[in-house]
């Protein structure tokens, strides 16, 4: 019997669908026991979304009203929805457009960038913004989430291959550092370091003073990035038990008596702690808490 | 499980506030409480045996005292419980007392509905404990005593007398310390060195006892069952080997330099020996002034040492000991008058101190006891000896350094003495306190006998210069001005801290009092012990005393120094750091926080282990957790959850406000407690949660104390310089920091999260600092 797929992506750029595509000669064995039923990313064709689908692959967050009414539209026909990607799954970056007030953003686009300038917001056949960019899990239940901007093709292919067998997939419930290779900090760093300088073979970025989301971050990926010394920017979200995953970076780097971070203005703190993840953070819960009072 | 809850009424005294029925019906509600009883004497004796019997009785596993500060008689119930097989781990107190009852005695109400709150918390976190399990570690017999005046010489002769290794350090080259250079002792004029003399010989003889001349602490490490302290022995570039202290040397280095044994008024060399009965008795070089050292150019004492002793290359040793425990006997340092303007001490060269003055007169001193006017070297024909510089002033210290009166009356009698009956000698004081052994007879013979004149002052006082002539002009207690001009005038200055205590106190981790010297754990019972229980006090370290007391303190210090070590081991009731292996990473962010390198990373890097000796408990590395694996057994992160759920959860009537006051178990505990000792009120919204430091509350659970319904958070941190665990405090605040600005970015009101700094256990400030941190916090919630 073949299991019947969709694929969909709403406010993203498509690269959590390159990475399917990614999988490579582990995506043909696949589709031997996969329907692609729907997939406009892909096969770059708009028909109506058909019923019975056993999983969805939804990338992307909620940005418009119209993603909001696609992704009702995909949980009424999908037996099992998985948020694919960072922005589906956490808000991802677009999430950090929750710092600004929305319809503020669409003045700026409209009428003070060069290309757009004096042109009128259009306001018919297109979607409305929505106030907040959502995660998916604001607007439909969620089954599962796949972690990664973007998520890693093996694990795809190996979360793909699981619920295929008839299993539940499982995330790892671990963090990046689980899986670095580099020597451990015992020290707090002497000084904070910026990304672009070069840092020493073998060494925790942490302790050599370069900001790595890894403590914090869901492990999975096998620590790509860290492994070639770039310092993890926490695309795969909070590992299962952390509060929330900006603020314990932001709390462990004061604790090492970092006072550079400790006076870091909202938009800097979110693209630094939380970049993927801000929509979904206690940084925007608090905001949003704000706002209802 | 079965939790037993234990009601005190103290005699009433904490009843007249709380309204027990309503406490009592409430505990009745709260879950898994299989027993609760009100008594009035739960510490007394009959009490606590129905305690034990009740436990096995009822087969209570958890316990909650509901009564006074655990501080207090915590110690009474520990054992009560054990007797009945209960560990430490399954007991909790909610203090209604110091933190409740007495605090609120104007809100009944308020503090009924606190008291609830504190009591549900208790149980809630009780259930969440573990059983604890205690282990013994031997101590190692050894002492080190720092500093070697007459106290620290006296601790560490008391000790070797018993058996004990001592290292006697000493950051001068010589022992011995102000007493050596005193000349005569009041009120008997003995001749101090003479008292002073075979004990310095019989210290650095002694067998038991390691002494370190010219060594510097620099490092203190507590290792939980012992201190592992590092000094510095400073190169002194002489072979102290091959050195016969025949002072040749001293005599032909060309370099004079201020000597710092004559309080400046003499020179010294560049080689020198302090004082003609050091011990040991070796030249040391000071690196600062000698030209060899200093430009390479001279070296004319390694040409005459007929020892050839002279190593102008010698460098600094680094030396490691570890000791059972520690006697501080650091002494003080004579205040500096020159900070007083009305004195005008540093214009005037015939103002002097009384330890310039006494070694003036030292027939072996640096002036060969010739006593003269130090500008144009006249004798003097009238001296005029001023007290309280530096003491009893508002502007420095409000205490009487109490040895100043005597030393005054001493000097006075040894002028007329030694030198001339004739001289014309007023002391100007605004009490003589005479309050020792002899010492009014003393006072009587120096005012009857030899004539010396005592006269009384107000608060005007001033030293002029009128006509080349020195006038002292003070303010009579009748309000009228007087004038007495002098030859001579003498400052009997104060008693300050010697330099480096506060850096001591910071290594130590022993907390100073007000005026800057070491705080005794009770001023009145336990004087020469210290918060630190492996840390004792010696002499005037302490505060401002004479020989006799500081004598007695080093005695009293020794004792308790055998006391510790006779124990032979530290039990340890093993709240120690426990690692959740599924959760933990190994990502070494608590390594980087253990304030004791407890914690290191296991054979396969796979996940951290804790060292259960060193480890103290203090929660650091369940702060900076970011995934919560790593926490005290006790205090771990569903401890202090369920103690805040406690608090927090459901409302109470009569209490719609808790802010939560997170509090360190050490000092700002104490002091949280004496404030309630003292009765001092403050708003019953504020409720105390003991932490194990403050560093071990994470800016996740500030935000998440707000987020779970308290009105505000308060952190009481104790001072950063004086945190037992060293970064502890500074963690607080810079947390508190990214709190405050997380919630201002956030559009909130950063008030919402205050965090205080207590200096030592002062309970007054704690009042003063809840009433404006809780005032604040009410205002922002209002706007």
């Amino acid at each position: 019997m073949t299991v019947r797929i969709a694929t969909m992506g709403m406010a993203g750029c498509s690269g959590c669908h390159i990475a399917l595509l990614d999988t490579g000669v582990e995506l043909l064995n696949l589709l031997k026991d996969v329907e692609l039923v729907y997939s406009y990313p892909i096969v770059d064709a708009k028909n109506p979304i058909p019923p019975n689908i056993d999983v969805a692959l939804i990338e992307g967050s909620i940005r418009t009203n119209h993603d909001k009414e696609m992704a009702k539209a995909m949980r009424k026909q999908a037996k099992f929805v998985i948020a694919f990607g960072a922005c589906s799954a956490h808000g991802g970056v677009n999430g950090l457009a929750n710092t600004f007030d929305a319809q503020e953003g669409v003045e700026y686009v409209y009428h003070k960038t060069l290309l757009m300038a004096q042109k009128q917001v259009p306001s018919e056949h297109v979607p409305q913004i929505l106030p907040e960019n959502l995660r998916l899990s604001d607007v439909v239940k969620v089954d599962f989430i796949i972690p990664g901007c973007p998520p890693h093709p093996d694990e795809i292919a190996q979360i793909i291959t699981t619920l295929l067998a008839g299993e539940t997939p499982k995330l790892s419930s671990k963090s990046i550092c689980d899986e670095c290779p580099l020597e451990r900090l015992t020290e707090p760093p002497k000084q904070l370091r910026r990304i672009h300088e070069i840092p020493e073979q073998g060494i925790c970025l942490l302790s050599q003073g370069f900001l790595c989301m890894g403590p914090a971050t869901r492990a999975g990926c096998g620590a790509e990035c860290t492994r070639r010394l770039m310092p993890c920017t926490g695309c795969r979200g909070p590992s299962e038990t952390v509060w929330d995953q900006g603020i314990v970076m932001l709390d462990a780097l004061a604790a090492m008596e970092k006072d550079e971070i400790t006076n870091f203005k909202l938009s800097r703190l979110a693209g630094t702690f939380a970049r993927y993840t801000y929509a979904s953070s206690k940084l925007d819960n608090l905001r949003k808490g704000l706002k209802k009072k | 499980m079965k939790i037993g809850v234990l009601l005190c009424n103290c005699g009433d005294t904490i009843s007249t506030t709380l309204d027990y029925e309503a406490l009592t019906s409430f505990i009745q509600t709260l879950p898994n409480v299989k027993y609760a009883e009100t008594r009035g004497d739960w510490c007394q004796r009959e009490s606590l045996q129905i305690l034990t019997q009740t436990i096995t009785k009822k087969k209570l596993d958890r316990l909650v005292i509901a009564a006074c500060s655990p501080h207090l008689f915590g110690t009474r119930f520990y054992d009560a419980a054990e007797e009945a097989g209960m560990t430490r781990g399954q007991i909790t107190f909610a203090n209604i007392r110091e933190h409740c009852a007495w605090v609120h005695k104007e809100n009944p109400q308020g503090a009924t509905a606190k008291a609830k709150r504190l009591i549900r918390s208790a149980v809630f976190r009780v259930a969440a404990q573990s059983p604890t399990t205690t282990k013994t570690f031997p101590v190692t017999q050894e002492v080190l005593v720092l500093g070697a005046g007459i106290a620290g010489i006296q601790a560490a002769l008391d000790l070797a007398d018993r058996g004990i290794k001592v290292h006697l350090v000493e950051k001068e080259p010589t022992i011995g310390g102000h007493m050596a250079v005193l000349n005569k002792t009041y009120p008997t004029l003995d001749c101090s060195i003479c008292i002073l003399g075979p004990k310095m010989a019989e210290a650095a003889t002694h067998p038991n006892i390691e002494l370190y001349p010219y060594t510097d602490l620099v490092d203190a490490e507590n290792l939980g069952k012992d201190w592992l302290l590092t000094l510095n022995k400073k190169a002194t570039y002489v072979d102290w080997d091959k050195c016969t202290g025949c002072m040749q040397c001293t005599e032909k280095c060309p370099t004079r330099v201020d000597d710092e044994w004559s309080w400046n008024i003499a020179k010294r060399r560049a080689i020198y020996m302090p004082f003609s009965q050091s011990v040991p008795r070796k030249v040391t070089i000071d690196a600062e002034h000698c030209k060899m050292l200093t430009d390479g150019k001279c070296g004319v004492c390694a040409k005459i040492c007929p020892a050839e002793a002279i190593d102008y290359e010698m460098k600094d040793e680094i030396i490691k000991v570890e000791v059972g425990c520690v006697i501080l006997a650091t002494g003080f340092k004579e205040f500096d008058p020159s900070v007083v303007p009305e004195l005008h001490f540093e214009e005037n060269p015939d103002v002097i101190t009384q330890m310039q003055f006494i070694r003036m007169m030292d027939s072996v001193g640096p002036f060969g006891g010739k006593l003269e006017v130090p500008s144009d070297g006249r004798k003097p024909e009238k001296i005029v000896m001023l007290q309280c510089v530096g003491s009893r002033d508002e502007r420095y210290s409000w205490q009487c350094s109490s040895y100043c009166c005597m030393a005054a009356i001493k000097h006075a009698e040894l002028a007329k003495l030694e030198y001339d009956p004739n001289i014309d000698i007023t002391i100007v004081a605004r009490d003589i306190r005479a309050g020792g052994k002899g010492f009014e007879e003393f006072y009587v013979r120096a005012r009857d006998e030899y004539n010396i004149k005592v006269v009384y002052r107000g608060d005007d006082l001033e030293i002029v210069q009128k006509n080349g002539k020195l006038v002292v002009r003070y303010s009579d207690p009748d309000g009228s001005t007087k004038s007495l001009a002098a030859d001579l005038v003498v400052l009997s200055c104060a008693m300050t801290p010697s330099p480096g205590t506060q850096e001591l106190a910071n290594l130590f981790g022993v907390p100073l009092g007000s005026l800057g010297f070491y705080k005794a754990l009770d001023e009145k019972v336990a004087l020469s012990r210290t918060d630190v229980n492996s840390v004792y006090l010696a002499g005037t370290c302490h505060g401002p005393k004479d020989i006799p007391e500081s004598v007695e303190l080093a005695g009293a210090a020794a004792e308790q120094a055998s006391v510790w070590l006779s124990t032979q081991t530290v039990s340890k009731d093993l709240d120690t750091a426990i690692v959740n292996t599924d959760l933990c990473n190994s990502c070494g962010l608590c390594i980087s926080a253990c304030p004791s390198q407890a914690i290191s990373l296991d054979k396969k890097n796979e996940c951290v282990i804790v060292d259960e000796v060193r480890c103290q408990g203090c929660g650091e590395c369940m702060a900076i957790c970011p995934v919560g694996a790593i926490g005290p057994l006790n205090t771990n992160p569903t401890v202090l959850d369920s103690a805040l759920e406690g608090l927090l959860s459901n409302s109470i009537e009569g209490s719609d406000s808790v802010i939560v006051g997170f509090a360190c178990n050490e000092c700002v505990y104490r002091a949280i407690d004496e404030a309630g000792e003292e009765r001092l009120q403050y708003p019953a919204d504020l409720h105390i949660l003991e932490v194990p430091c403050t560093g071990s509350v994470s800016t996740p659970k500030v935000l998440q104390t707000i987020e779970d319904g308290a009105t505000g958070v308060i952190l009481f941190a104790c001072d950063s310089k004086l945190c037992h665990y060293g970064r502890g405090a500074r963690m607080a605040n810079s947390r508190a920091q990214v709190v405050r600005n997380v919630l201002t970015q956030s559009g909130k009101d950063p008030n919402l999260v205050q965090v205080a700094q207590l200096i030592g256990r002062d309970a007054k400030e704690f009042a003063a600092i809840a009433q404006k941190a809780v005032a604040s916090i009410q205002r922002s919630n209002r706007s």
